[in-house]
C-alpha cells in the first residue's frame, strides 16, 4: 500500500513516514500541499495523510484541488481540535480527521481502514482457503500455525487479498510497494511472491502469464 | 415570587406606574372638588336667590300699607270715606278694602316664587312677618322644632340677610315698611341629600376613572419599559461564545437608540476581543501541539521495536529540538502575559539605553560572524525610565531578526539618538525585506511572514509581538518600514527621562 504524507514539520513528517515504512507501506513525503499536487500527480496512492496548516498551499487548499481529480482517501492530521475545524476538514472531502497530538497505532488503524474501506471491504480479518490475514495485527496464519512475513511480504498479499479476484499487475505491486525512496528493480516483486509462497505453504496467489497475480475466491 | 417592597421602588416600570397613579388621582380629586364646589355653590346661590326674592315680595306687599298701620299690626285698619268730587259726580267706588284677615290671608309665598322646594311636599320655604316689637302678623310653614324666639332675637337689617342656621336651615331676614320684621327661610335638606349624592357619584365616577387611568397606565408604562426589557433580553442572550447578535436601532425609540448603539459598540468590542482571544488561544494551542507531537511520534516510534543506538540518539535530538521549541513557546507565552497585565510588577527604573543596546550588541555578535553580517551601531548617550529585562529582550529580538533575514555579507545598523525629547532607536538591515500585503501584521501574534523560514530560525511566531508590547508599556511606538529585497527598517520611540 503506498500512502502520501503532507506535513511542513521535518521532524513530524519523517517521523510519520518512517513508521508507516516499517508497518510495511510504501510513503511518500510532501512539505506543503503544492509539493503535495505534484507527488499525487505522478503515483496513485491508496491513502493520504495531510497536515492543514502548511505554508505555500495549506491542507484546505490541496483537498480542493485535490479532489476534483481523486477519491483516494485522506486523513486529516490538524492540531486544530474544535468541532468547526473537524467538520469543515471533513467537508472539503477528507474522509478521517485526528488531531494532534495523535497515538501512532491509532492513525494506523485509521488508515488500514480508510484504505479496506476504499477497497470495497469492511472486515479486518479475512480467510481464505484456511490462510487467515489480520489487517490489523498485520498477523498471517495458516490454520494454527503462523506465518512469519516481512512487512514488505505482508504488503504485497494485503494488496492482493484486497483486490481479489481481480489481477494486479506487477508494475501495481511495485507502485503501492515502492516509494519514490526506493531504487528497486520490478522483479523484486517476483521474489517476493515467490517468498511469501513458501513461508504460506498454500498456494492462494495463482500467476497469470503476461499479466500479473490473482487470488481469486 | 417573594414580594419585596424595595423591588417595587427599584422597578422602573413600577415607579412609572406609581407616580402615574398618583398624578391622575390628584388630577381627579382636583377636579372633582372643584366640580363639586361649583355645584354646591350654585345650589345654595339659587336658594339664596330665592329666598332674598321671597323677602322682597313680602316687603312689597307691606309697603301696601301706611307704616304706622303695619307697626300697630294692623288694628287701625279701617275704611276710609268715599271721596266726592266737586262736580257732584262721585268717583268710582272704591275697591273694597281688604280686611285684616283678608289680607293676612293672602300675605304668602306666591306659587310663582323660584324656591327650589316651592312647590315639593319637603323643604318648603317657611316665613315669619312680625312688628317691629315682635306681635307676631303670620307665619307659615314653620319646620318642627324651629324657635321663633331665638330667630326674632337675632339682628334685622334693612337690607336682605342671610343666615344659616343650626338643623340645615337658611335664611333671609330684612326690616320692612314700619320696622316690620322679615323672616323667609327653608330647611335645606333636599339640598344636602342632592349634594351628597352628586358626591357620590363623583367619587364612584373618578373611582372608576382612576381604575382605568390606572390600568392605563400600566399599559403606558409596560410599554415604556418594553424596549428596555427587550435590550436586556437581547444582552441576555449574548455570551461569551456567541456575540454576534446586535440590538436593531430601527426597533428602538430615539431616546433609547443612542443606548443601544452605544451597547452594539460594546458587543462589538467585547467580539472582537474575545474573537482575538479565541484566535490567540488556539494559535497558542497548535504551536504547543505541533512540537508535542513531534516527541509522542517519534518516542512512540522508537519504543514500537528495538533500535540501534544511532535510531535512539537522534529521536532524542528530535525530541530536544521540539522541547526547546516549546520552551521558546511558553517564555514568549509567558511575556505577553506579563505585558498584558496590570503594571504592578513591571519594575522602572533609569537606565542608559545606550548601554543595553551596545551589550545586546556584544552578546550577538558572534551569531552576526557566523552568518557573515556585520554590525555597525552609531549610538549617543539616552536615559529613559524602563524595564530593563524587556527593553533587552526586545533589542536582542529586533537584532536577531535583522541578522537572521539578512543576506550573508550583509549588514545591521543600530543607531540611538534622541530626537525632540524621544529616544529613537532604528534597526535597519539590508536583508530580504517583508512585501506590503504582510507588512501590517507583523505584529500580530503568531504572524508569520514567511512560516518554513521561521520555524528554520527558531522563532516563535511572538517576537515582534512582543517587542510592540514592551515599546507600549514604555508609552512609546514601534514603527516598520520595509522594501523586498532592499531591507527593513524597525524604528523604536520611546520617551526620554527627565528630572
Amino acid at each position: 500500500m503506498r500512502i502520501l504524507v503532507v506535513e511542513d514539520e521535518p521532524d513530524l513528517l519523517r517521523t510519520i513516514a518512517k513508521a508507516l515504512r516499517e508497518k510495511g507501506y510504501a510513503v511518500d513525503e510532501a512539505t506543503n500541499g503544492s509539493e503535495g499536487l505534484s507527488y499525487a500527480a505522478i503515483s496513485r496512492y491508496d491513502a493520504i495523510v495531510l497536515d492543514m496548516m502548511m505554508p505555500v498551499m495549506d491542507g484546505a487548499q490541496f483537498l480542493g484541488s485535490f479532489r476534483k481529480l481523486y477519491s483516494t482517501p485522506i486523513l486529516i492530521l490538524s492540531a486544530r481540535d474544535t468541532v468547526a475545524n473537524r467538520v469543515n476538514g471533513l467537508n472539503l472531502g477528507a474522509d478521517d480527521y485526528l488531531t494532534k497530538p495523535f497515538a501512532m497505532p491509532e492513525l494506523f488503524a485509521r488508515l488500514q481502514a480508510l484504505i479496506r474501506r476504499s477497497l470495497g471491504t469492511s472486515e479486518n480479518i479475512t480467510t481464505i482457503r484456511g490462510v487467515t490475514i489480520n489487517f490489523g495485527s498485520r498477523l498471517v496464519n495458516v490454520g494454527s500455525r503462523s506465518v512469519d512475513l516481512t512487512a514488505k511480504e505482508f504488503s504485497i498479499l494485503e494488496m492482493l487479498v484486497l483486490k481479489k479476484n481481480r489481477v494486479v499487475t506487477r508494475t501495481e505491486i511495485y507502485e503501492h510497494v515502492y516509494d519514490a525512496n526506493e531504487d528497486s528493480m520490478s522483479n523484486l516483486v517476483d521474489v517476493h511472491i515467490s517468498n511469501i509462497r513458501k513461508k504460506i505453504e498454500e498456494d492462494i496467489i495463482e500467476t497469470r502469464r503476461g499479466l500479473g497475480y490473482i487470488i481469486s475466491v | 415570587m417573594v414580594w419585596d417592597i424595595s423591588s417595587v421602588f427599584k422597578s422602573l416600570r413600577w415607579k412609572l406606574q406609581f407616580f402615574y397613579s398618583a398624578l391622575l388621582a390628584t388630577v381627579i380629586t382636583f377636579s372633582g372638588s372643584v366640580f363639586y364646589y361649583q355645584v354646591w355653590r350654585s345650589t345654595f346661590a339659587e336658594v339664596d336667590r330665592g329666598l332674598e326674592a321671597a323677602a322682597l315680595y313680602l316687603d312689597v306687599m307691606l309697603r301696601s300699607f301706611p307704616p304706622p298701620a303695619i307697626q300697630q299690626g294692623f288694628d287701625m285698619l279701617s275704611i276710609s270715606p268715599p271721596i266726592v268730587k266737586p262736580d257732584g259726580s262721585s268717583p268710582p267706588p272704591p275697591r273694597p278694602r281688604r280686611s285684616k284677615e283678608q289680607f293676612l290671608e293672602e300675605l304668602r309665598l306666591p306659587k310663582e316664587l323660584n324656591i327650589p322646594g316651592m312647590n315639593g311636599l319637603r323643604d318648603q320655604p317657611y316665613f315669619i312677618v312680625t312688628t317691629s316689637n315682635d306681635k307676631l302678623l303670620k307665619k307659615d310653614f314653620l319646620p318642627p322644632g324651629y324657635s321663633e324666639e331665638d330667630s326674632l332675637g337675632r339682628s334685622f337689617y334693612p337690607r336682605p340677610s342671610l343666615i344659616t342656621l343650626k338643623n340645615n336651615l337658611r335664611e333671609v331676614r330684612m326690616i320692612g315698611p314700619g320696622g316690620a320684621k322679615i323672616i323667609v327661610g327653608k330647611p335645606l335638606n333636599q339640598e344636602f341629600i342632592r349634594l351628597r349624592n352628586i358626591a357620590f357619584q363623583f367619587v364612584g365616577i373618578g373611582f372608576v376613572f382612576l381604575v382605568f387611568g390606572v390600568g392605563a397606565s400600566f399599559a403606558i408604562a409596560s410599554r415604556m419599559v418594553r424596549p428596555i426589557t427587550q435590550m436586556s433580553a437581547t444582552a441576555e442572550l449574548l455570551s461569551e461564545k456567541d456575540l454576534s447578535k446586535r440590538l436593531d436601532p430601527n426597533q428602538i425609540d430615539s431616546e433609547l437608540a443612542g443606548l443601544a448603539d452605544v451597547l452594539n459598540r460594546l458587543f462589538s468590542r467585547l467580539d472582537a476581543s474575545f474573537s482575538r482571544q479565541r484566535q490567540f488561544t488556539a494559535d497558542a494551542s497548535h504551536e504547543l501541539r505541533t512540537p508535542l507531537t513531534v516527541i509522542r511520534s517519534v518516542s512512540e516510534l522508537s519504543l514500537s521495536q528495538p533500535r540501534s543506538s544511532q535510531e535512539y540518539q537522534e529521536a532524542i535530538e528530535v525530541s530536544l529540538k521540539a522541547s526547546e521549541r516549546m520552551t521558546n513557546l511558553v517564555d514568549g507565552l509567558l511575556a505577553l502575559a506579563r505585558l498584558d497585565s496590570s503594571s504592578a510588577d513591571f519594575h522602572l527604573q533609569q537606565i542608559n539605553l545606550n548601554d543595553l543596546v551596545s551589550e545586546s550588541i556584544s552578546l550577538l555578535g558572534p551569531m552576526a560572524s557566523e552568518k557573515q553580517i556585520s554590525l555597525v551601531s552609531e549610538l549617543h548617550a539616552v536615559q529613559i525610565l524602563g524595564n530593563a529585562e524587556s527593553l533587552l529582550r526586545m533589542i536582542d529580538n529586533l537584532i536577531t531578526n535583522a541578522i537572521i533575514y539578512n543576506k550573508p555579507g550583509g549588514e545591521v545598523v543600530i543607531t540611538l539618538d534622541c530626537e525632540n525629547n524621544k529616544a529613537s532607536l532604528k534597526i535597519k538591515d539590508n536583508g530580504v525585506g517583508i512585501t506590503e500585503e504582510h507588512l501590517p501584521f507583523v505584529f500580530e501574534r503568531f504572524y508569520r511572514v514567511d512560516k518554513a523560514r521561521s520555524r528554520i530560525s527558531g522563532g516563535s511566531g511572538l517576537g515582534l509581538a512582543i517587542c510592540k508590547g514592551v515599546v507600549e508599556k514604555h508609552n512609546g511606538a514601534i514603527t516598520v518600514q520595509s522594501v523586498v529585497d532592499v531591507g527593513t527598517t524597525f524604528q523604536i520611540q520611546l520617551p526620554v527621562w527627565k528630572d
